[in-house]
């Protein structure tokens, strides 16, 4: 597959033209084989709150050069979770869940293991970034468009 | 604005850490209290932690938008003025008690 930094597919709106909750969201994801973690929360971004080009989010750290971003940062401290913002759209297409939903999963779940071992924010940034090729960010629309190629060749 | 950030913040939604960046991006240097007044208290303290670990001798980062030094020392100024207000008011009435 030729990897990309943005998804290849241009997902398809629900025919019923339904916009799933948030939990409705999770179990769509998870039925078509996205592991979410326990600690993983997700919410609804309010209207304007991304930018155009970004489907969902966590964190986003502002740090000088050299700092170590700790795994624990992520957390809410209210909460206990990681919470991930979703563009309100998304929720209209469960091709773009299952697709936004395993992106940022996967993500997570490989980037983890950076911030185990006390790697600095340039090196966080380094795999996120979407014009870096072959980055966990390009991996993780691999996994995405794979994903929504077994939703459309199961139908 | 920042009824959005604090209702996010508070229904888990943000961290306190992504809610203090955006609050110190958001802050105008001659009048922080339009943003810092509504905060959940405990945000002051982690908003000082970020003071703290800001160092303005650094560079900026070139792809990393941080907040302006004057909007952190701002944030700062006005966040200690609040707390020593606060212990003033605290203390005063067992002050005139003694005396």
């Amino acid at each position: 597959m030729i990897s990309a930094g943005a998804p290849r597919y241009e997902w398809k709106r629900n025919e019923d033209g339904a916009s799933r909750s948030v939990a409705e969201a999770v179990q769509i994801a998870s039925r078509w084989g996205v592991e979410i973690p326990h600690y993983v929360e997700f919410h609804v971004a309010p209207p304007g709150f991304l930018d155009p080009s970004t489907y969902a989010r966590t964190t986003r750290f502002r740090e000088f050069d050299g700092t170590i971003i700790q795994w624990e940062a992520f957390f809410h401290r209210l909460t206990g979770k990681i919470p991930f913002l979703v563009r309100a759209d998304v929720f209209a297409s469960d091709e773009a869940i299952v697709a936004v939903f395993g992106h940022e999963m996967y993500e997570l779940e490989t980037l983890r293991t950076m911030f185990d071992s006390n790697h600095s924010i340039e090196d966080w940034e380094a795999e996120t970034a979407s014009n870096n090729e072959g980055n966990v960010h390009w991996q993780a629309w691999d996994v995405a468009d794979r994903l929504v190629e077994k939703m459309r060749t199961s139908k | 604005m920042m009824e959005t950030h604090v209702a996010l913040y508070r229904s888990g939604a943000i961290t306190s850490y992504q809610l203090v960046v955006d609050c110190l991006h958001m802050l105008d240097p001659a009048h922080p209290e339009h943003v810092l007044a509504g905060l959940p208290p405990e945000i002051y303290e982690e908003m000082l932690d970020y003071a703290r670990r800001y160092d303005p001798t650094r560079q900026a980062p070139k792809e990393r938008l941080m907040p302006a030094l004057d909007q952190v020392h701002a944030a700062t100024t006005w966040i200690e003025r609040q707390k020593s207000t606060q212990r003033l008011e605290a203390t005063e009435p067992m002050a005139r008690k003694s005396r």
